[in-house]
């Protein structure tokens, strides 16, 4: 793996999907959609081959040699001493793996989505959108300088926007849109802190650098709890955490296409990338781990019992989302890097898979969301339900399915290596998230699915096309035999028995020469309790939901309806965060601004930005008048200048 | 270095001395007597027939812009015939070039009529 | 070592080197042949004559890549009344790229317009001659030459449309205030003469570092003076009244020539006489004085008058005073990263620049220019590339990233903070801001639905060579934005290389 395949490898997975977005924003609107179908989808295709080609070189590379960084060009350099900004990418298993889940699963979606957008008018819109978005996810997950991580940050936070407000004639679109961009920005603007901290501190930005500087912060100091803690908050903005989550909900109004890759997939999980990748820095900053421990599994305690109580199929699969992100981030907060990084893998499987197969769901019922009017769908419906029930299975982490890998994986580390004095209460708190999570998985697909349909429309319900059934299917065949497959491979080498396989892959990446060989790992015998425990919920879970919804009229709300009445009123409302922060921040706002307009502004702005204004208006009013158009005045302006420069060099300045 | 200026400050001081001191001893000593005839323009002892203010054809202008330019080209080959034994063969060419220059553009303004009178 | 050189008889005397003026040899030759050629050729025919030129210019463009390499040592030739160095090439350059465009824009303007008229081109040539002249002037003699010649060419192009009263107009003042500014000129470099004895940029700068200490009125006057004449072409204000009258009535596609080819190569002139050859401390503190407040005027006065114009061809005139502004940053600072900032700021002002007003030639019908706010009305949903490239040259010379001007700026900005001259920066900083709203206005009436009932504009459809020009702009401010260290290398060498000593 030499730098220059690097190189070559990165520009052609970086150029593909932004030369398709291109070509498809500026001459998409008079080709055929047959042409902008294959423009969008192809450039992913060609992208994910290559992608493929770099999982290869890495996996082919030999020990201790895993990982490549290559110089692309040089985009700022002021000097010696000044900043440097190369655009270097790096190549090693971690950034390859985000590589396949990107450009795979994202080939799967945009093919999805030349069935799901068939009837949209702005399909060369949506399709140069979709590989923008594409284009930024490898900017992001390439990036070996901050700067350029940034930019790849932004930029999917733009191109997320875009997606969502794609149906731009819905008001709640743009308002959802506009929502997820402003709380996108304000972890943009933690980020660029904590760059601008890093940089003043290390002088560098390139992150090679920066890991290996990473020992100059002393360790569990002030400097580095800030920088992880604000690159943490970046993080939780991006990936919808506690408590700046309340975007994601919203961000349904996008097409489901985008809610599959954007905001299941790839998008949100970029802040587990973002921690995993900086773990040199969060491993010298316990508290910050700790805080990013505690968020992650509040958050996924928090958006499971919230996901039990909605009645949106899209709703329901995003709360889920967050709450399985709160998992990963809980296992990048406890230092399990590679297990969250595999979570994050499977979980890009079965989410997208489950979002498709609720897509489809929507699209037999023309745009019908609400649980409460579906029911019986798998007469109709058989095969998607069949690809439904595989994603269920490997959410809710029924044994043998891929979720129950990542996930028990995951959670086994809980039990050692938690933050605080009892590292086991956030287990603990895990465990009750797997008996959260049947529930509301098997909830989702015993009201949608079975029982008797709750409204006409529901017989006439027609199965997907097979461009759309067939991506569906892929992914249901992986999320029932990837976690199978490594899992065996695992027993095979000898190695811990649920994520062996991958943990040794990414091990370069997490074994670094700074932090030190990773204290994580498990003896077979605390992980085998840990799984066996962590399975037994999952599956009181299951088997409890299948006993309340699995009738023939379920009541959605079965579970919440039995418990005091403030809880489900409270989960229902999603614990009023949107009214809190309406409260506590919008309402304030508005009131000040108010204020502001009927006193600071007449008193004090029209004496000062208003003025400003108007100054500069006047100025330049006064400046034409000057401008007569008459050749005697403006010979007199250049005498009247000259002479005042001759007398001010002669006699001003005469020292 | 300054002092070498000194002769050109009182050159200047001399001649506006000597021009305002002939108008200012003018102006005292000489008898004012104006008369219709003493405010007309002097055109060499012969009483003017129209307007001074009147068109001229641009075509003196053209004439005297082209003959200028002429005028500088026999200037310039002064300076350069003191030297052109130093200069040998190359300065003939050189100056070759140059005239070549000035002939291309006799020529163009010859085709584009400038020196046509009417 | 010249090609001349094979016949022994033909040898030039030694300090004679024709190589080193080989572009501007080209130019002029061409200059000559396409004379000749208009009065052979038919009216209708004379568009050819655009082809003739471009090959020209693309030949002086090859001997300027050529004399790059060749002038890896910097030295003067002529006697050293001509400098031989990067700087001066790295100038030309940027002349020559911004001349090919502008002549791949007119034949199709000077069509619309009925201006059948050959001596365009010739003009065109001769002017980009001097500039290119002038940016390698190594003594004042040359600097006023140069500066005559191009400015003679301009006189006659801003007067191009003989039947166009402004157009006149235009031209009657830009000549007399020209004429005007070059007698500030000479007297400026007459007093210069007169103080050290020299004509010649590298022998003054010498004379004034053995001057012992001292500094003769006289010699601060003339430098004023001197500096007044280069402002004047520049267009900083308070020399910059004739800018925005001579820019509207001129025909576009001469603004669009002579906006950014003679601030380039003003700029080349100012800098290497004001940061090099007068860059003495004890000289430099009583120029600088003058050169801050017309930096700060510029910006100010630019960007302010701006504000209240309803001509888009006057907007971008106050604006390129303006961005005169930022760029005389670059010379009141001394550094070496104020020059290499400033050169970087002249090639993406050039970039920008072009493309903003190819936009009004190319878009203009028979009758007008694209020059009134009405006619901007909607741009965006009939002719929606162009409006884009528009767009993106104003965010250029608004100074956003990813585009050429935002590094640009940040340069010279930077520059100004590193030599501890923040309140420039300040200004600088402070007058961009405002800058802002007229770009954006003008980007917002692109892209504003035009009302059902309002006649709207005709725009002309892109011609190939027309649509070319603004790719070809578009993608420079782009690639200049994200490839910076591309042109930014360049500028560095050509700064390292420019000649100091004779």
């Amino acid at each position: 793996m030499t730098t220059s395949t690097v190189a070559v490898l990165s520009g052609l997975i970086l150029l593909l999907p932004l030369a398709g977005a291109l070509l498809n924003a500026l001459v998409g609107w008079r080709l055929s959609r047959r042409v902008v179908n294959a423009i969008g989808t192809g450039s992913i295709l060609a992208a994910f081959l290559v992608a493929c080609v770099m999982l290869a070189q890495v996996v082919g590379a030999p020990d201790g040699a895993k990982s490549a960084s290559a110089h692309l060009w040089q985009w700022l350099d002021l000097g010696t001493g000044g900043l440097r900004v190369g655009v270097d990418v790096t190549l090693d298993p971690l950034s390859a793996v985000m590589l396949m889940v990107i450009t795979g699963v994202g080939l799967l979606i945009h093919v999805y989505s030349v069935g799901y957008m068939e009837h949209d008018r702005g399909i060369a819109r949506f399709f140069s959108y979709m590989n923008l978005f594409i284009f930024s996810m490898l900017v992001l997950v390439l990036a070996a300088d901050l700067l350029i991580l940034i930019i790849g940050w932004a930029l999917v936070a733009l191109s997320s926007y875009l997606l969502i407000g794609f149906w731009y004639e819905r008001p709640s679109a743009v308002v959802a849109a506009r929502k997820a961009f402003i709380t996108q920005v304000a972890g943009d603007v933690a980020l660029v802190i904590a760059a601008f901290l890093i940089v003043v501190h290390i002088g560098t930005l390139s992150m090679p650098g920066i890991f290996a500087a990473a020992p100059s912060f002393a360790s569990g100091g002030l400097l580095i709890t800030v920088v992880c803690s604000l690159l943490a908050i970046g993080a939780f903005a991006k990936s919808a955490q506690f408590p700046l989550h309340t975007w994601l909900p919203d961000a349904m109004e996008g097409p489901t296409p985008v809610s599959a890759l954007i905001h299941a997939a790839t998008m949100v999980t970029a802040g587990v990338y973002l921690i995993a990748r900086f773990h040199p820095l969060f491993d010298r900053a316990p508290v910050a781990q700790g805080m990013v421990a505690c968020v992650g599994i509040g958050t996924a305690v928090m958006a499971g019992v919230i996901a039990l109580s909605q009645v949106d199929i899209k709703r329901v699969i995003a709360y889920s989302t967050m709450s399985q992100i709160g998992l990963m981030i809980f296992a990048v907060g406890i230092g399990a890097y590679s297990a969250g990084m595999f979570h994050l893998a499977t979980h890009a499987v079965f989410k997208a898979l489950l979002f498709m197969a609720a897509g489809n769901v929507i699209h037999a019922l023309h745009d019908e969301q609400d649980i409460r009017l579906m029911g019986g769908l798998s007469t109709n419906l058989r095969r998607t339900e069949l690809c439904f029930l595989s994603g269920t299975f490997a959410l809710a982490g029924i044994p043998l399915f891929a979720g129950f890998f990542s996930k028990e994986g995951l959670l086994g580390f809980g039990l050692t290596n938690g933050p605080g004095a009892f590292p086991w209460v956030l287990y603990l708190v895990g465990v009750g998230i797997n008996v959260l999570t049947g529930l509301y998985a098997f909830r989702l697909w015993a009201t949608v699915f079975r029982g008797e349909p709750q409204t006409a429309r529901v017989y006439a319900a027609r199965e997907a096309p097979r461009v759309m059934l067939v991506p569906v299917a892929i992914l249901a065949l992986l999320s029932a035999f990837l976690g199978l497959i490594l899992g065996v491979w695992s027993l095979v080498i000898h190695d811990n028995f649920l994520i062996g396989v991958f943990a040794r892959f990414l091990s370069p990446v997490f074994t670094t020469p700074a932090s030190g060989p990773l204290a994580v790992d498990l003896s077979t015998g605390t992980a085998i309790l840990a799984g066996i425990v962590g399975t037994l919920g999952s599956l009181l879970g299951a088997g409890l939901a299948a006993r309340i919804w699995l009738q023939r009229n379920p009541d959605p709300s079965a579970v919440t309806a039995r418990l005091p009445r403030a809880l489900p009123q409270l989960a229902y409302n999603k614990f009023y965060f949107d009214e809190i922060y309406d409260a506590l921040l919008v309402r304030p706002l508005v009131a000040l601004a108010r204020a502001a307009r009927r006193v600071v502004e007449p008193r004090f702005m029209n004496s000062g930005v208003q003025t400003v204004s108007d100054a500069c208006s006047e100025l330049g009013a006064w400046v034409r008048d000057y401008q007569t158009g008459l050749i005697r005045d403006y010979a007199s302006y250049m005498i009247a200048a000259a002479g005042v420069f001759v007398v001010a060099t002669l006699v001003l300045v005469s020292r | 270095m300054l002092s070498d200026f000194a002769p050109i400050l009182v050159f200047l001081a001399v001649c506006v001395a000597f021009g305002a001191g002939v108008q200012a001893l003018a102006s005292w000593f000489g008898p004012r007597r104006p008369s219709a005839a003493k405010d007309l323009p002097y055109e060499c002892g012969i009483v003017p027939v129209e307007s001074a203010r009147r068109r001229f054809s641009v075509s003196f202008y053209v004439t005297a812009m082209l003959f200028i330019i002429f005028d500088v080209e026999s200037i310039f080959l002064l300076p350069w015939a003191t030297i052109v034994r130093q200069l040998k063969v190359f300065g003939v060419v050189e100056m070759g070039v140059f005239i070549a220059a000035l002939l291309i553009g006799l020529i163009y303004v010859w085709a584009k009529g400038a020196l046509r009178w009417d | 070592m010249t090609v001349l050189g094979v016949l022994p008889v033909l040898a030039p005397p030694p300090g004679i080197d024709i190589l080193g003026l080989l572009p501007e040899v080209i130019l002029a030759g061409g200059f000559i042949v396409l004379m000749m050629l208009d009065l052979v050729t038919a009216p209708a025919q004379r568009g050819w004559l655009a082809v003739v030129s471009v090959v020209a210019v693309a030949g002086a463009f090859g001997a300027t890549v050529w004399c790059w390499f060749d002038a890896a040592t910097p030295r003067t030739v002529y006697f050293g009344a001509f400098a031989y160095d990067r700087f001066g090439l790295f100038i030309n350059a940027i002349i020559l790229v911004s001349t090919a465009l502008v002549l791949m824009i007119t034949p199709q303007y000077l069509n619309r317009r009925g201006l059948h008229y050959g001596e365009y081109y010739a003009l065109i040539l001769g002017a980009a001659t001097g500039m290119m002249l002038l940016a390698g002037a190594g003594s004042l003699m040359v600097i006023f030459l140069a500066i005559e010649l191009l400015s003679i060419a301009l006189y006659i192009l801003s007067g191009f449309n003989r039947t166009e009263p402004r157009s006149q107009e235009a031209a009657m003042k830009y000549l007399l205030l020209g004429g005007f500014a070059s007698g500030f000129l000479l007297f400026g470099m007459a007093l210069i003469y007169g103080e050290t004895g020299h004509t010649q940029l590298t022998l003054i700068a010498a004379a004034i570092t053995n001057g012992g200490g001292t500094v003769d009125p006289l010699l601060m006057a003339g430098i004023a003076l001197l500096f007044v004449g280069l402002a004047f072409k520049i267009s900083a204000a308070p020399f910059h009244t004739w800018t925005p009258d001579v820019y509207q009535g001129a025909p576009t596609s001469v603004t669009t020539f002579m906006s950014v080819t003679t601030k380039v190569a003003a700029f080349a002139a100012l800098i290497r006489v004001f940061s090099y050859t007068f860059g003495e401390p004890l000289i430099y503190d009583r120029w600088k004085i003058i050169v801050y407040f017309v930096a700060i005027a510029s910006m100010v006065v630019g960007n302010v008058a701006a504000l209240r114009q309803t001509s888009l061809k006057r907007v971008l005139g106050y604006s390129g005073i303006a961005q005169g502004g930022y760029i005389l940053i670059g010379v009141v600072v001394l550094t070496p990263a104020a020059t290499w900032g400033s050169l970087y700021y002249l090639a993406s002002y050039a970039v920008a620049n072009i493309g903003a007003f190819a936009v009004i030639t190319v878009m203009a019908n028979r009758g007008e220019d694209l020059d009134s706010y009405a006619s901007l009305r909607g741009l965006a949903f009939r002719r929606p590339y162009v409006a884009a490239a528009m767009g993106l040259f104003l965010l250029s010379l608004g100074g956003f990233p990813p585009t050429a001007g935002f590094f640009a700026k940040f340069f010279v900005f930077a520059a100004a903070i590193g030599a501890h001259e923040l309140p420039l920066a300040l200004w600088g900083i402070g007058t961009s801001a405002v800058s802002v709203f007229y770009y954006l206005r003008v980007g917002l009436l692109m892209y504003t639905r035009p009302q059902p009932d309002e006649p709207s504009y005709n725009w002309s459809r892109t011609s190939l060579s027309g649509g070319g020009v603004l790719a070809l702009t578009a993608a420079g401010t782009l690639v200049m934005g994200i490839f910076v260290t591309l042109v930014l290398n360049i500028a560095v060498s050509a700064q390292n290389g420019i000649v100091l000593h004779g």
